[in-house]
């Protein structure tokens, strides 16, 4: 079986294949969506949010530098996208936990404490975290979504962690 | 308490724990590339391509008038934007339109902003009556502006989490979250729609359908013109762009209001020398929504329709109609108000690129609906809601729905958590 590589997909969708672009993209929509549910904390916005990062990420490729590593690339328009939606005047109702949770089990706990903690948390900061400890994302990685250096970057995620663990109530312990 | 102490493992197990119980519908990545699809088929690459390359002529022709405007001004003049069509620009801080003398703007009955995660403002104009929740409408309390003051509200706008913008019949107020405080910034009785794009910029819409521009927060305020009048609607959508909506149709600004271009006329047939209202309202700087509705020929009848954007109003669909004195959707049929509800003030709430939604009021029957469309509007499902509202308005995120309404028994406000299968209501 001969298998596209990344570059003849790309240019086939530049090319308009869509049927290119979905195996290009496909295999991201998973991150996107863990992305996108842990900046906006809704399953149904997020679907809404990783939609959207599609199209544009369709009618942008030509803007895609050559050589560069699609992953990034599509979790920018990401999280663009869930910046965007968080802006947005005509859905801004309060979102409310879907179901009720027993206090009882300390990982429920957790659960709400890390989530309500990273509400608190200024947008930048909490795409930090999110990519960092959720989507497992390198340094380097990471700098392709928001930009600057990886040092940068690692710096500004251990100030965001350590703000992370004050709005948990934590001892910060610095490392 | 017991202090907890993430290392970075637990806080990986923590966030999974966290997010992992959201997953996508099944169907949710084939609907979106099948999406990716059909808007491929409308635009074609060669002219994606094509707009691509315009743009960034355009842009870069931009930068050069204004590096050359530059050494001869102090301010820029207002250039068009790229990707819009030029046409006539509007001066700025024209004379006030005098076409525009009569009620043409009134106050919704009912309004309700949210902000973030979980503050969120309803009003009830005819009362004057304001109420607070930062809880994700678990919680309200009331507060109203001016205590002792006999005042109607006109709207509601929150400007950052902490602060509202409330225009009233008293003046224009803000309102501080964190202290429960209301100070009085003008004391303008006319301004029926706010839209301020921070603490200090932005505009309104008088009843008159004037629209007025600010720079310090209302306490002055300028007439501006934007080639239509009277003008019903005002929509920022991003820093720099904005539309206006009017019977004549839907204009709009990609410089932050300096210049204005008509992207949609509304069918003049249908107006019968009756001022209808329009609204515009974007998802986004490329999906947007315009809704018309105004009185038709016949005694009762109404002239109904929605259209829609996908590409930042350089082409609308005509949705729901054919846009002439015709009938309105079925659903809409009878005595329905299709001007009823919805939005943070206004008929049609935007929801999606392709969904929209809108409560209706069937007075003959005395049925509130609630309609939702996720096909641009070509399509409208509704489903009564469970209790009986002389009118309303309402709020959407996610399956979370906020109604600040009136019913024969007086205001209260009703909440949904599951997309409006079950409703918690509560008098006010």
């Amino acid at each position: 079986m001969v298998t596209a590589t990344t570059a003849e997909l790309l240019e086939r969708s530049l090319a308009g294949d869509r049927l290119a672009f979905e195996r290009l993209f496909r295999p991201l929509y998973d991150d996107g969506f863990r992305l996108a549910v842990a900046m906006l904390s809704d399953a149904a916005l997020a679907e809404d949010a990783v939609q959207d990062a599609l199209l544009n990420a369709w009618r942008k490729l030509h803007t895609f530098r050559e050589g560069a590593s699609v992953r990034p690339w599509f979790l920018t328009i990401v999280a663009n996208q869930c910046r965007s939606v968080r802006r947005g005047r005509w859905f801004s109702v309060s979102r409310v936990a879907d179901v009720e949770i027993p206090m009882a089990d300390p990982a429920t706990a957790d659960r709400l404490d890390l989530e309500a903690a990273l509400r608190r948390l200024p947008q930048q900061a909490r795409l930090l975290l999110v990519l960092r400890y959720y989507l497992d994302m390198s340094f380097e990685e990471i700098a392709g979504v928001v930009g600057g250096s990886p040092s940068a970057v690692k710096s500004s995620t251990h100030r965001a962690l350590v703000r992370l663990r004050r709005e948990c109530g934590q001892e910060v312990e610095e490392s | 308490m017991e202090k907890r102490s993430f290392d970075e493992v637990e806080l990986r197990g923590a966030f999974r724990a966290t997010f992992d119980r959201a997953q996508p519908r099944s169907d949710a990545a084939d609907r979106a590339f099948e999406a990716v699809a059909a808007a491929g088929a409308r635009e074609g690459m060669l002219g994606r391509r094509l707009m691509g390359a315009v743009a960034v002529a355009l842009a870069i022709l931009l930068i050069v008038v204004l590096q050359i405007q530059r050494g001869a001004l102090t301010v820029p003049r207002p250039t068009t934007p790229a990707g819009q069509v030029p046409t006539a620009p509007v001066a700025p801080r024209a004379t006030p339109s005098t076409a525009a003398g009569g009620p043409v703007n009134r106050p919704y009955p009912e309004m309700v902003v949210a902000d973030g995660g979980q503050v969120a403002l309803a009003g009830w104009s005819r009362t004057g009556q304001v109420a607070l929740s930062q809880d994700g409408g678990a919680t309200w309390t009331k507060t109203r502006p001016a205590a002792g003051t006999e005042l109607s509200i006109l709207d509601l706008q929150w400007v950052d989490d902490d602060t509202a913008y409330v225009s009233t019949t008293d003046g224009l107020y803000r309102f501080q979250r964190s202290t429960g405080g209301w100070a009085k910034l003008s004391s303008r009785s006319d301004l029926v729609r706010i839209d301020m794009r921070g603490p200090l910029t932005g505009f309104a819409v008088t009843g008159a359908g004037q629209v007025l521009e600010t720079a310090d927060g209302g306490q002055t305020m300028a007439t501006r013109s934007v080639g239509i009048s009277p003008v019903t609607w005002i929509q920022w959508v991003s820093a720099s762009n904005l539309w206006a909506a009017g019977p004549q149709g839907v204009v709009a600004s990609a410089d932050g209001g300096a210049t204005w271009s008509r992207q949609l006329t509304f069918p003049t047939d249908a107006r019968n020398g009756a001022i209808g209202t329009a609204q515009v309202g974007f998802r986004d700087e490329s999906n947007g929504f315009a809704l018309f509705d105004v009185a038709g020929a016949a005694a009762g009848s109404r002239v109904y329709a929605v259209y829609h954007t996908s590409d930042g109003g350089a082409t609308w669909t005509a949705e729901s109609c054919s846009c002439g004195p015709v009938a309105v959707p079925d659903w809409l049929a009878r005595n329905a108000r299709p001007g009823l509800p919805a939005a943070p003030h206004g008929a049609l709430l935007v929801t999606g690129a392709t969904q929209a939604m809108l409560v209706t009021n069937d007075t003959a029957a005395g049925i509130t609906s609630l309609c939702a469309t996720d096909d641009s509007g070509g399509t409208w499902t509704c489903r009564p809601v469970p209790f009986a509202l002389t009118s309303g308005a309402l709020v959407v995120r996610g399956r979370t729905l906020m109604l600040a309404a009136t019913a024969a028994s007086g205001p209260l406000l009703s909440v949904s958590m599951d997309g409006g299968d079950t409703w918690t209501t509560r008098t006010i």
